[in-house]
């Protein structure tokens, strides 16, 4: 009878602490989606895709962090190579870790990067991973589709095939999509609209790592490259250093940023080489001379979709053919390294010079890219700086530092300046406006634990745009300020109150002469609060104002959210029920949602719209996961709805 | 506890409402441009004169001298000279500065004073006299006012400040401001400061700025303040008695606005 009750005060026990831990992880994706939703409130541009899927196979293949492998733990992007050096060495000199607050008092961490890492590590002992003598593949498949009573292009069945296998040594995966409105064909394609693939091999001696196939590469802080680039304009960020330098297998599914050919890494993490080479055909607008004779190409095409004619003649229009080499050096408190880079296109770029946003866009078929960048320091202080060069074109820069004066603070500073005709088409720098070019300006951010349980979080970022681009045909200014707050008394329930204000100069309407310009700001203000009232509920409560000037329109949103786990099967459900009203486009308002795996869900949202979903996933085994997702949305433009359903099975 | 919180967050809102107007005393000092001006409640010899209630912290008799360089423009440049006298019990400020060019120039001149009328509270006054001297066929005008100013210890770490710079507006016609800050000492190497400022037909400018002794000599500073929108930075450098800051503002409309100081502290 005794060991009984020591047997279920045990499992007691061992539950409340796998609650926890759960809790821990929602509360740390709530966090970063009010970022995502931050971040696209301010700006159109930024695209989360990449990065969400990066974080989504995080969070499939969690990063064991107490094997003290510096390899393994710089699968965590965001991480710089110092964080991960001191995280590494840390393990190797003291054992596993044992809690994620231990993490904090490390030498170039904080609380804010250990948020970010809890919901994608794991703390088990290297002994107890399994899956290593025959590797582990991951299978997924994902289908949806979207009906509304309207003819558009964005209706359609969206399918997603992903297979994964991973060893020791080896590992390889295949990414097929069609978007919807794509057909299924073997003409002029691969059965599928995009099919991505890669084959690596991860070697113990002079050869790193070889890539075949499909890659993405990031070094230095993005200014010459970065394909991978993972914060976008994310003001609050831990901190504006990018992370590793790294050559990384490409398994997203956006169909145009990435390299296609082979690297190899020679070397270990202080000194080495990367050589790299790639031909990719990619989306861009083709010009026709007078025989109607396929000549130059205007601009590059994002987004992947293929459906229209417009589309389809932009498909695959240009091939990309980069070689490069990168070089690094260095040691425990700096390194440093260089990367040359040169392009060919199959087509000219010929821009339209007749608007002033193409007066300083690419011209011409061959680029080369010339940069140089070093980290240095550890404690503290950490500084970070590169300087590229484009051949045509002109030089940028960025240079930062991040400095931690006590425990309970942390300090980011980021100078930048990208001059209007500086050309590169794989960049990811920090800045605030989207391509590589045409910025100047400078970041701050302050991390501040206050009081017990209270962290705030202050940040601005004033720039300046020097030459012409849409919508100013002079040069102009925009600034950014947030200010967070979180209050976090226990683990099971947190409050955030968040102010976002932004502004930037455009063109006035006039219809003749010089236009004059106009400042366009908009403020939100942002509440979240997140509970759970008993074990397997979760409630999430949340509201947004936004104001817009000078057009004085005005939006709010509500939204509820739940999340209840089933005792008994193995069935977790999700449910939201949103209002919404704005006065328009401009005052529109985001809510993340949880979604699908590898995917998500951050619906713009305005005018006067009711939304709900529901979703389900069942997991009958613990390498089978089911998920079926229903929304509609009701507002004046009529009634939406979309179905989402997806397997994933993993051996 | 919580009423004294109400009470702070009350009087913030309140001292944000307040109409006052561009202060004539164009602010100085290095190590004060370099946390964005949010050091009306930050001892120090030029926080002196941005609340003079400061006083009864300075520890010594120091002597200064100032540069500022507006948006990096001659003709807009100020200088000043000043003092602090160290006597116990009401300490003494003197300040001058000179600001324009031989055409067209401000001279500003004032004597202040602060006692510390409990343990954690003091009071500081200061009589100004502004002279401003035109060119060609403007007559020269003088004006006599006064600033007042007020620190509060609201913890061994926190401290309140709060200063009004010419009261007189109905009087003189000359623009008034108010200023509140807090400022925190987390550590005794690092110190936080945030506040507000509300000048006559000027917005409301939030400011905050923080400090840190990275080694024993050498100090790093930074700021931010809200209106004009600009970044703050500086460094300080001190070697026995001798203290030189240099500071900056940076604002991407208006280009950079520089300053320079040296304190001299008698031991």
């Amino acid at each position: 009878m005794k060991r009984l009750v020591i047997l279920r005060a045990a499992l007691v026990l061992w539950c409340m602490a796998l609650i926890q831990g759960c809790l821990l992880c929602q509360e740390v994706i709530t966090g970063f989606s009010e970022s995502v939703e931050d971040i696209l409130a301010l700006t159109d541009e930024y695209d989360p895709a990449s990065l969400l899927e990066g974080l989504s196979e995080l969070k499939e293949y969690p990063v064991r962090i107490n094997g003290g492998d510096e390899k393994e733990i710089s699968r965590l992007f965001f991480l710089t190579e110092f964080q991960v050096m001191v995280l590494a060495a840390h393990v190797r000199k003291n054992g596993s870790v044992v809690t994620l607050y231990e993490l904090a008092l490390l030498p170039a961490f904080d609380r804010n990067t250990v948020m970010l890492m809890a919901p994608y590590i794991s703390l088990e002992s290297p002994g107890e991973a399994g899956g290593k003598g025959y590797g582990r593949t991951t299978v997924t498949l994902t289908s949806s589709a979207r009906f509304s009573g309207e003819d558009n292009d964005t209706e359609g069945v969206r399918s997603l095939f992903k297979v994964r296998h991973e060893r020791e040594r080896i590992d390889f995966g295949l990414t097929a999509e069609n978007d919807p409105g794509e057909r299924f064909t073997f003409r002029s394609a691969p059965g599928t609209d995009f099919l991505s693939g890669y084959l690596g091999f991860r070697g113990k001696k002079i050869i790193d790592r070889v890539i075949v196939g499909d890659y993405a590469l990031r070094f230095g802080e993005g200014v010459a490259l970065n394909s991978s680039r993972w914060m976008g304009s994310w003001l609050s960020s831990p901190s504006f250093m990018s992370g590793r330098s790294a050559a990384m297998p490409y398994t997203s599914s956006e169909e145009n940023d990435f390299f296609r050919g082979i690297c190899i890494a020679i070397g270990d993490v202080n000194s080495g080489v990367l050589l790299f080479g790639s031909s990719n055909m990619i989306d861009a607008r083709p010009l026709y001379d007078e025989d109607n004779t396929f000549t130059a190409v205007s601009n590059l095409v994002r987004g992947g979709v293929h459906v229209t004619e417009s589309q389809m003649a932009a498909r695959n229009s240009l091939t990309e053919t980069v070689a490069g080499l990168r070089l690094t050096t260095g040691a425990d408190r700096i390194r440093g390294g260089v990367t040359a880079m040169s392009t060919w296109f199959s087509q000219p770029f010929l821009p339209d010079r007749s608007k002033t946003e193409n007066i300083h866009a690419f011209e011409g078929d061959r680029l080369l890219n010339l940069s140089a960048d070093c980290r240095a320091g550890t404690g503290p202080i950490l500084l970070f700086a590169e300087a590229a060069l484009s051949l045509p074109g002109s030089w940028a820069a960025t240079t930062g530092l991040r400095a931690k004066p006590s425990g309970r603070v942390t300090f980011n500073l980021l100078a930048r300046h990208f001059s209007p005709d500086y050309h590169a088409f794989h960049a990811g720098a920090y800045k605030a406006g989207s391509g590589s070019d045409n910025e100047t300006g400078m970041t701050a951010s302050l991390h501040l634990e206050a009081a017990r349980h209270l962290f705030v979080t202050a940040a601005a970022d004033h720039y300046r745009i020097p030459g012409p681009r849409y919508r100013s045909a002079s040069s102009s200014y925009g600034s950014r300020i947030e200010i967070k707050g979180e209050y976090l008394p226990r683990d099971d329930i947190s409050l955030r109150l968040s102010f976002t204000s932004s502004s930037r100069e455009y063109d006035a309407a006039s219809e003749t002469g010089i236009a004059s310009s106009v400042i366009h700001a908009r403020q939100q203000v942002g509440f979240v609060l997140n509970y759970a009232p008993a074990a397997g509920v979760r409630l999430t409560t949340r509201a947004s104002v936004s104001a817009i000037t000078p057009s004085v329109e005005r939006g709010y949103l509500l939204c509820q959210d739940l999340s209840y786990s089933f005792h008994r099967v193995p069935l977790r459900l999700w449910f939201r029920y949103l209002l919404c009203s704005t006065g328009g486009w401009d005052s529109r308002l985001y809510a993340w949602e949880n979604d699908l795996l590898s995917s998500f869900s951050v619906p713009a949202l305005y005018g006067e719209t009711t939304r709900l979903f529901l979703m389900l996933s069942w997991k009958p085994a613990e390498k089978i996961e089911a998920r079926v997702k229903y929304a509609f949305t009701d507002s004046r433009n009529g009634l939406k709805q979309e179905v989402k359903g997806q397997v994933r099975i993993v051996f | 506890m919580l009423r004294w919180n109400a009470v702070l967050v009350s009087f913030f809102m309140t001292a944000a409402g307040l109409q006052a107007g561009e202060p004539l005393f164009v602010p100085h000092g290095a190590a004060s441009m370099g946390m964005a001006f949010a050091v009306t409640a930050t001892p120090g010899h030029w926080s002196c004169f941005n609340n003079q209630a400061l006083l009864t912290a300075a520890p010594s008799t120091s002597f200064s001298a100032a540069l500022e360089n507006r948006f990096m423009v001659p003709g807009l440049s100020s200088k000043a000279v000043s003092a602090v006298i160290a006597v116990i019990p009401a300490p003494l400020g003197i300040v001058a500065t000179h600001y324009g060019n031989a055409d067209y120039y401000r001279l500003f001149t004032g004597v202040g004073s602060a006692v510390k009328v409990t343990d954690g509270i003091a009071l500081g006054l200061q009589v100004d006299c502004i002279t401003e001297h035109g060119a060609g066929e403007y007559r020269d005008i003088t004006h006599v006012t006064f600033e007042t100013g007020m620190t509060c210890d609201l913890s061994p770490s926190l401290s309140l400040g709060m200063h009004l710079f010419n009261p007189l507006t109905p009087l003189n016609g000359l623009p008034s401001s108010i200023d509140a800050a807090l400022h925190w000492r987390q550590s005794d190497d690092f110190m936080l400061a945030i506040g507000s400022s509300k000048a006559t037909d000027e917005p409301l400018s939030v400011r905050c700025g923080l400090s840190w002794d990275v080694l024993d000599r050498l100090v790093l500073r930074s700021g931010y303040m809200s209106s004009p929108s600009a970044f703050a930075f500086g460094i300080g450098f001190r070697m026995a008695t001798l203290q030189a800051d240099a500071g900056f503002l940076m604002n991407s409309m208006t280009g950079v606005t520089s300053s320079l100081s040296f304190i001299w502290t008698l031991r």
